[in-house]
């Protein structure tokens, strides 16, 4: 057996016809096999497909007309106008359950700050704008003090050295830069100078070294042929310095046979300054790239020491024409240092001018804590705002000593009462889903209130926004006198927009609605809000459909069926396997009396109601 | 020397005979499972595509109330299948009536109308038949 197998091999292999069957059979095996692969494999993906079709599930449980969308509730806090929230939140209004917000009316205010300010004198601005006074929140405007008072003595600051070396003054300024510690006002300058050959014509100034601007010059002197100190004084008004602060002191001299130098003693790296400058009447009112050096020329100012400092601002606003009731203004301030008597005086638009006692006038000692303080003005209060509404405040702060200090104010506010008749007047937004109820498929608006109140002195009403005429409005309600609500009882209060409602709805769905009172009782009345939503007029058909398989179902058209009519809608909706789900659809005009509904899936699947 | 060999190898014919006859043999063999392998593409696409039809009817309108004034009945079929749809012929108690011969694509979606004087309270077997031979259809009651 095993000879013969071995000799037929043998003979095909030496058979060169047999090679040309073998590669024959192989390639037809190759094709009978790509064409049954292709057709199996295909096989079984559309027998995948028609499983998955039989094992999808899906029913319609409840088909019906609707005429209205559900109830769509705040999503945010009430903006309160007038009134104050005294429990609860906006959340408790988006369910009837007796669990409300409640609110209580109160006097109608409004409230002012500053838009603009003023230094007083020297008072210096530190930091901070007028828009950081709105509110009570630690960002401050802060102001320096600066003296107004002086001491009987005197102090220098300089160098009152007597040095060596010199350099001549003869058509140059020549000077060094020194710091006084307080504040203070300058007397004299005096410098040790030395005069040869001819008397010479000298004065002397100072300077800010920051921006090397005069600050004030002094007398001119004729100063012999000598040696020693010679002193110049300031002119009244004498300048004011300022501790801390820069200061160059020079000194300039009139050509002549020949000089008038200048000693002076080694000083720090830039601390000297000279300029060539032909001598004339007049210091130049900025010096012009002086050359630098380390010298501390022999020159000193002799200046009165501060006894008093004081920060002075004026805050003034824009507020309204009405008539006010009342005013009550407050101011939340602090100082950097203890026992600052502050005077705070709101202006008298009648009187014209600021009070000094009474209404419109606190005076405090204000430390570095921070202190609200608030007056209210029950008398004459449009005293204090002009016909055009405009109001001003002043505070002056003062204390001794000789070292400036900072005033800080936080916030300015003033609060006036515009009657005697307790309001609440509260809004909030109401978001349509337009997605589900696209405008050109709504016919109106409903709005619904159920509140109770503790007084029933008058009407409360509903007022939606027009978008179009930007105001509250309630143009096209079908109940336009209000609401007059039975006290301590719930009272439900349904409104209805049929006509001209798109102005209320913003392209966005966004709907905004205001409840009020009527504005008429001077009684503080409590109202609690326990349901307020809004809703649109629709006409159309809610299915409640379940997928019960094991796929995610997409169901692709729907099918409105009546005796005459088939009407067929494209739809695009899934539902997850074992799921319910509510498809709402607006744009179908559900036929009058019995219809079937069906839906049918992607998969081909189809259900009917 | 290598024009030597160059020159022996034109001269010499019997090398010429080998050469032509294994090219032609190539030739053929290349030709012979073009043709197979083109068959075989076209049998398999064709199987392919009558495996991939599926078809549904969505609805069925027995609609007297048209603009023309005749009864038709309504078919509103959809391509739940892999490939393309061109709907042939329907039959109407298996007898073939005419109706515009339409195609769907995948997914597509649409009415076939053909003009019946239908009965009401009558039942009709529809049966819709594509153009690879697949059909479908069932019993509908005229209301």
């Amino acid at each position: 057996m095993l000879e013969a197998t071995i000799r037929r091999l043998k003979r095909l292999s030496s058979n060169k016809r047999g090679l040309s069957n073998v590669l024959v059979v192989m390639l037809s095996l190759i094709l009978i096999t790509v064409i049954v692969a292709n057709v199996v494999l295909w096989s079984y993906q559309m027998n995948q497909l028609d499983i998955e079709r039989m094992h999808e599930s899906i029913s319609i449980k409840n088909a019906e007309r609707i005429t209205r969308s559900q109830w769509f509730t705040a999503q945010k806090e009430f903006t309160i106008t007038t009134g104050t929230r005294i429990s609860g939140s906006y959340m408790d209004t988006r369910s009837s359950d007796d669990l409300p917000e409640t609110f209580r009316e109160e006097l109608p205010s409004v409230y002012y700050n500053p838009s603009n300010y003023a230094l007083g004198d020297s008072t210096m601005l530190v930091s901070g704008e007028v828009a950081d006074l709105k509110t009570d929140d630690g960002v401050y405007m802060q102001f320096q003090s600066y003296p107004t008072a002086f001491s009987s003595t005197t102090e220098i600051f300089g160098n009152n050295a007597t040095g060596t070396l010199y350099r001549n003054t003869e058509n140059t300024i020549v000077g060094s830069v020194f710091t006084p510690t307080k504040d203070g006002e300058a007397q004299s300058i005096t410098i040790y100078v030395s005069v040869t050959s001819s008397s010479k014509n000298m004065k002397c100034a100072i300077y800010l070294h920051s921006n090397l601007s005069l600050i004030s010059q002094t007398e001119e002197i004729t100063v012999p042929v000598s040696t020693g100190w010679v002193t110049f004084n300031f002119n009244t008004p004498k300048p004011v310095l300022r501790a801390n602060t820069e200061y160059l002191l020079v000194a300039w001299a009139r050509s002549g046979s020949g000089f008038a130098n200048l000693r002076y003693t080694s000083g720090q790296p830039n601390q000297g300054h000279y300029i060539s400058q032909p001598y004339s009447g007049n210091f130049p009112n900025t010096l012009t790239n002086p050359i630098h050096e380390s010298r501390a020329y022999c020159i000193y100012c002799t200046f009165k020491p501060a006894s008093e400092e004081t920060v002075e601002a004026e805050f003034g606003g824009v507020s309204d024409t009405y008539i006010w009731m009342n005013l009550t203004w407050t101011v939340n301030t602090c100082c950097n240092v203890d026992n600052v008597t502050v005077t705070f005086q709101l202006y008298n638009w009648q009187t014209g001018g600021y009070p000094i006692s009474g209404d419109g006038y606190e005076s405090r000692t204000i430390g570095t804590e921070e202190t609200n303080i608030t007056q209210l003005i029950s008398a004459n209060p449009m005293a204090f705002k002009n016909a055009e509404g405009n109001w001003k405040m002043k505070i002056t702060g003062t204390k001794a000593t000789a070292a400036p200090f900072i005033l800080k104010v936080d916030w300015i506010e003033l609060k006036a009462t515009l009657s005697n008749i307790y309001r609440l007047e509260i809004s909030n937004f109401f978001a349509i889903d337009l997605s589900k109820y696209p405008l050109d498929y709504v016919y109106g608006v409903e709005i619904f209130v159920r509140y109770n109140v503790s007084e029933a002195f008058e009407r409360w009403f509903i007022k939606a926004y027009d978008w179009a005429s930007e105001g509250f409005s309630d143009v096209g309600f079908n109940i336009t006198v209000g609401n007059q609500p039975v006290p301590n009882e719930w009272n439900n209060y349904a409104i209805s927009i049929t006509e001209n409602w798109t102005r209320y709805i913003r392209g966005d769905g966004a709907i905004q609605i205001m409840f009020c009172d009527k504005g008429t009782s001077e009684n503080q009345t409590l109202v609690q809000l326990d349901f307020i939503g809004v809703r649109v007029i629709v006409d159309g058909i809610r299915l409640d459909i379940k997928n019960s398989g094991a796929a995610t179902a997409h169901i692709v058209s729907l099918w409105i069926i009546n005796a005459t009519h088939h009407m067929h809608y494209d739809v695009d909706f899934f539902i997850n396997s074992g799921e319910s789900e509510t498809y709402i659809r607006v744009n179908i005009n559900s036929p009058a009396g019995n219809f079937t509904v069906k839906i049918v899936t992607e998969r081909g699947n189809i259900d009917t109601f | 020397m290598n024009k030597r060999r160059l020159l022996r190898f034109f001269v010499d014919k019997r090398a010429i005979t080998p050469v032509l006859s294994n090219l032609l043999l190539m030739a053929v063999a290349v030709a012979a499972m073009s043709i197979a392998a083109a068959t075989t593409y076209v049998i398999t696409t064709n199987l392919r595509e009558t495996m991939g039809e599926r078809l549904i009817i969505e609805d069925v309108w027995f609609n007297n109330a048209t603009a023309s004034g005749a009864h038709q009945i309504s078919i509103y079929m959809r391509n739940v299948g892999k490939v393309p749809i061109r709907i042939s012929a329907v039959y109407i108690n298996r007898t073939r009536y005419p109706s515009p011969t339409i195609e769907l694509d995948l997914g597509e979606h649409g009415w076939l109308n053909i003009t019946y004087s239908w009965a009401s309270n009558s039942l009709y077997y529809l049966d819709v038949v594509t153009a690879r031979g697949n059909h479908v259809g069932g019993y509908y009651k005229a209301p």
